[in-house]
């Protein structure tokens, strides 16, 4: 039986290398018994998901997140000098 | 309200993209940068290269995605050229975070914890606030690799070409930003849930 610690590691191999047959039977099984398993990949899942959607929606939490007034000032002369 | 351009797909007067658009490509530059002075840099680079292609302007996207379609492309050069300059080299080394997740025996220390109904979770105003601000305590290079594989939706040999690096790097860093943003949400978001009930 795989240890919680080799079904991690093995997760994230997955994404680069070919599992072996008997790899992959190792995490299926490891996963049907381990809940604690189970709830990390969950978490995973959902944190792929929240960062797809705080991208798309431009979610804009941090009100630091805009130029600042001489950033705008600077670009602004910048782009004269273009007109 | 600002302005928006008209129906027709047109563009607005070029002085008003700055204030339309600046705080818009700000923030998408800066989220996968990651720094203030090299965001605004491609701003500016974005609007004064959009101001010398407008007449190109096909008026097939709205306004914002044609600015953020350059930007976009400002954004890869800069990485790429980032990266031939200053490789990122081999992974940082040891482990250690992955082995401090787990006991001698390979068995979680702390075992994850039930994050419960993400759908409402993700409701939740002040939770983008907390998400924002894990995204922000990332270490640079594991959050830009993230933020080109989570946020653009780009597959790992795209992203390897742009950073110049191996796709098992490219992985490795895309499980370690993960694996920090789970620490920081269970501790300051679901931890302090659980610490309610």
């Amino acid at each position: 039986m795989l240890t919680c610690k080799q079904t991690f590691l093995l997760g994230m191999e997955s994404n680069y290398r070919q599992l072996s047959w008997r790899e992959r039977v190792g995490v299926r099984m490891h996963l049907a018994f381990c809940s604690a398993c189970g709830r990390f990949r969950r978490q995973m899942e959902f944190i792929r998901n929240a960062a797809r959607r705080f991208s798309r929606d431009q979610v804009d939490a941090d009100e630091q997140t805009r130029l600042s007034a001489e950033a705008l000032e600077r670009i602004a002369r910048e782009l004269d000098r273009y007109e | 309200m600002s302005k928006r351009p008209a129906k027709s797909q047109e563009l607005s007067p070029p002085e008003d993209w700055l204030a339309q658009h600046g705080d818009a490509l700000f923030r998408y530059a800066f989220l996968r940068l990651r720094d203030r002075a090299q965001a605004e840099d491609l701003v500016q680079e974005t609007l004064v290269a959009a101001l010398q292609a407008r007449h190109g302007f096909g008026g097939r996207s709205t306004e914002r995605t044609w600015l953020i379609g350059i930007l976009k492309n400002k954004l890869v050069d800069y990485l790429r050229k980032g990266a031939r300059e200053q490789p990122f080299g081999g992974l940082d080394g040891n482990d250690g975070e992955i082995d401090a997740l787990f006991d001698a025996k390979g068995r979680w220390k702390t075992p994850p914890s039930d994050w419960g109904n993400p759908t409402s979770t993700l409701e939740q105003k002040q939770f983008w606030k907390v998400f924002a601000d894990c995204f922000a305590a990332l270490p640079s290079r594991h959050a830009r690799v993230f933020a080109m594989c989570e946020f653009d939706g780009l597959d790992s040999a795209e992203v390897c070409k742009v950073f110049g690096i191996t796709a098992t790097n490219v992985w490795v860093m895309l499980h370690r930003a993960r694996l920090g943003l789970r620490q920081c949400l269970e501790s300051r978001w679901f931890g302090r849930e659980a610490g309610r009930k």
